[in-house]
């Protein structure tokens, strides 16, 4: 049977070779084919009718990657032993946006290398099957198909016991991205227990939470000294406002940091934030951080229209923006500023 | 005439002086890593701008003004190029030169802030250090202080300049901690390469070059041609530090290490600043041969401490200054000895040595106590003076300004 050639990044589907024989291999694969070629068409067809609403749109992404799973599955044969294929980065958290990158990973029952292997596989169909349907590959590769995403449950317990231990800028930037994990399909308990060990080692070890602080302490100057957006000044994206690292990651890397400190499990920044607005000592501060963050991500949404990828979802041009909406966005900004600020006492225990 | 002559050669001087700047600039981005290259040559000539301006408020009237009181003279302030009494030479250039001097200061204090402090901290250091750290010692040996009544000798500023950059380097390495990745948790040390070493050859040539200004200019005059005595010593000073520098690496490591061999250089260089107008040739060349070995084990000593010090200022300045400023208590002349008195090998005995030693302790104690506390507020009032753990990684080309170097390509760390 020859080999079937991607073209396209969209997920508009195979190639298939006009010399292609009638095996049963060949027909399984032409089923295949078109199980794929209707995921997308389907995906294409609703994604568009969710993206008023985050909540949705994200159960849409969740529905869809769950059904490219099973594609994969079918691919390949079903899982030998328990697992989880579990979902980080803004999917894991639920704040996709209409375009996003991939960020996902595997962990296993530890049954041997033939387990391994079979994981290994789906890992890498997974990130292939998701690519094709539109979801492009991340770039710091937090994906299956790679095998530091891709481990038994007993080697994800020694990695990031490893990672707290280490303790380097890059190690803890790994426990970061893992603790905004969320089981999307297979077993949630992997998830949850491994959770829960991540948490048991930093209230055991509480300096290793001064290596958290350090890992977000990097915010972008956003609004200059006069009150001016500080925008991007070459490029493609020239007079336009990264609004992903001025406005968003400050809030999203705060909450994250607190909900680590504090112990709590949600991954999402609302509900993390809803969590903490329960707690005496942030009873008072976070709510009104969590407005702003709502805000944005209302207006993340509502800039979809003129969006046409995952890049440019990031980006605004301030030329484009009323004067009130701007005055907003200031705001917005100013208070992600302060959210670390705010955090920056609480992590100094002042 | 002759005026004009000494006010002509005073003025290459400055000028020579001046050019060193651009040798710190090869010297040190080519020791450090490409992310952080236009950082540095960036940051040289904003805080050369900076020390120019303090110089001219405050700092040549706290060195050469009237000495008013134990740490500095008042008057001068705000100098606006009149002809100040007492001088064989333009007191314009007079000043230039000095001014290009306590800009080399600065300069050499930078290199312990390398590849990790903030551009704010570059920013206000250079303004507190202009004011407080460097006139109090230039005063002491060179305006009329409490050291030049002793009779210190300190020619050209081993002790001045390359000591008082070198303690206040100290303090900076000492509170800026070491860069990411210097060393590993057993506390072996990793070596950090510099991304050209061309760039750090022709930067030490280039400085090689400018102390013919340093140390030649110094004498202030072209009278008898003394000037070309000095320079002579300088440059066999710098001939030894680099030869010896080369055997100490050979024989201990079994390679000959060019990065050694060029500190080696400059370590000589800087050791005979202080003793080139004082000592004859043949001294000249134990005196820079000697560096060349104490710059070795030095570079290592500071390593083995987890002092992380990217570009040696402290072995280079500190080390070899200290040993320069103590060589003229052995080797100065009875002839040649116009300040001070003749050292141990010259019939003067141990007195010129406590002289020296004295100005040593004493100036090096208050560069590194005062940058200290300097720094350490600086540090409380501007939340740290060190960039982000993220933003020494992606480099300070981007993280601090913006733009690159090189155009070089950072891959993107991301969390999304």
């Amino acid at each position: 049977m020859q080999k079937k050639k991607l073209v396209e990044a969209n997920g508009e589907g195979l190639n298939e070779s006009k010399n292609s024989r009638c095996t049963v291999g060949g027909r399984v694969l032409k089923f295949l084919m078109n199980e794929h070629q209707s995921l997308v068409s389907w995906k294409n067809n609703y994604l568009f009718k969710y993206f008023s609403d985050n909540r949705s749109l994200n159960l849409f992404h969740d529905q869809v990657m769950k059904k490219a799973f099973q594609l994969s599955i079918n691919q390949i044969g079903p899982p030998p032993c328990s697992f989880s294929w579990f979902v980080m980065g803004s999917s894991g958290r639920s704040e996709q946006g209409i375009f996003s990158d991939q960020d996902h990973g595997l962990v296993f029952e530890d049954n041997g290398e033939k387990n391994m292997l079979y994981f290994r596989h789906l890992g890498k169909e997974l990130t292939d099957e998701l690519y094709r349907l539109g979801y492009s590959y991340c770039e710091g590769k937090v994906m299956s198909s790679n095998i530091l995403w891709c481990r038994s449950y007993k080697e994800w317990e020694e990695q990031i016991n490893g990672w707290i231990e280490q303790g380097s800028w890059e190690s803890i930037r790994n426990a970061t991205i893992f603790f905004d994990s969320r089981n999307l399909v297979g077993n949630d308990e992997f998830i949850e227990d491994l959770k829960r060990q991540f948490l048991n080692k930093i209230v055991s070890n509480p300096k290793v939470l001064e290596r958290f602080f350090e890992n977000i302490r990097h915010v972008r100057n956003s609004v200059g000294l006069f009150g001016q957006i500080f925008v991007e000044t070459k490029g493609i994206h020239q007079g336009e406002i990264d609004l992903k690292s001025m406005a968003y990651l400050p809030y999203v890397n705060a909450i994250r940091y607190l909900a680590i400190k504090e112990g709590v499990y949600e991954t999402s920044t609302i509900l993390r934030m809803n969590a903490l607005s329960k707690m005496t000592r942030y009873e008072k501060d976070i709510p009104i951080y969590q407005r702003y963050f709502k805000k944005l991500l209302a207006y993340r949404l509502s800039l979809i229209n003129e969006r046409t990828s995952c890049q440019s979802m990031n980006y605004i041009n301030v030329k484009n923006i009323e004067r009130e909406k701007r005055k907003e966005i200031k705001e917005i900004l100013h208070h992600g500023k302060r959210l670390h600020r705010f955090i920056e006492t609480i992590a100094k225990g002042l | 005439m002759e005026m004009v002559m000494n006010t002509v050669w005073v003025m290459l001087g400055a000028i020579l002086v001046i050019l060193m700047q651009g040798g710190f600039i090869l010297l040190e981005s080519g020791s450090t890593r490409m992310k952080n290259a236009g950082h540095i040559a960036g940051k040289t000539i904003v805080t050369f701008g900076i020390g120019s301006l303090v110089f001219w408020a405050v700092g040549y009237a706290f060195i050469f003004g009237e000495h008013a009181n134990f740490f500095v003279g008042l008057s001068h302030f705000f100098y606006s190029g009149y002809q100040i009494d007492g001088t064989d030479l333009s007191s314009s250039v007079f000043f230039l030169f000095q001014l290009a001097f306590a800009t080399i200061a600065l300069t050499i204090a930078f290199g312990g802030f390398a590849e990790r402090a903030k551009f704010s901290t570059y920013v206000i250091f250079s303004i507190l250090f202009s004011v407080i750290v460097y006139p109090v010692v230039a005063h002491w040996i060179w305006g009329g202080g409490w050291l030049a009544e002793h009779g210190k000798q300190d020619f050209a500023g081993s002790t001045v300049v390359h000591l008082t950059g070198a303690m206040a380097a100290l303090a900076a390495t000492i509170l800026l901690k070491p860069r990411i990745g210097k060393y590993n948790k057993d506390g072996s040390v990793n070596a950090i390469y510099g991304h050209n070493q061309v760039f750090t050859a022709l930067g030490v040539l280039i400085l090689w070059v400018g102390w013919f200004g340093f140390n030649a200019g110094s004498t202030l005059s072209v009278a008898d041609g003394f000037f070309g005595f000095v320079a002579l010593n300088t440059n066999l000073a710098a001939g030894a530090g680099a030869f010896a520098a080369l055997l100490i690496s050979w024989l201990v490591l079994g390679k000959s290490d060019i990065g050694m061999i060029l500190n080696g250089a400059l370590a000589g260089l800087v050791a005979i600043t202080a003793s080139c107008a004082f000592v004859s040739a043949w001294a000249a060349v134990i005196i820079g041969f000697i560096a060349g070995i104490l710059v070795f084990y030095s570079m290592r000593f500071f390593d083995n401490r987890k002092i992380d010090d990217p570009i040696y200022a402290l072995s280079v300045h500190g080390t070899a200054g200290v040993w320069g400023t103590l060589s003229t208590g052995f080797f100065a002349t009875k002839e040649l000895a116009t300040v001070g008195s003749p050292g141990l090998f010259y019939g003067g005995g141990f007195h010129q040595l406590g002289v020296q030693l004295t100005g040593v302790v004493v100036s090096g104690l208050y560069a590194f106590i005062v940058s200290f506390v300097i720094l350490y507020v600086m540090k409380k009032l501007m939340n740290g003076l060190r960039v982000t753990e993220e933003e020494e990684i992606i480099g300070l080309d981007l993280s601090e300004h913006g733009t690159y170097g090189y155009p070089e390509l950072i891959a993107k760390e991301k969390i999304s």
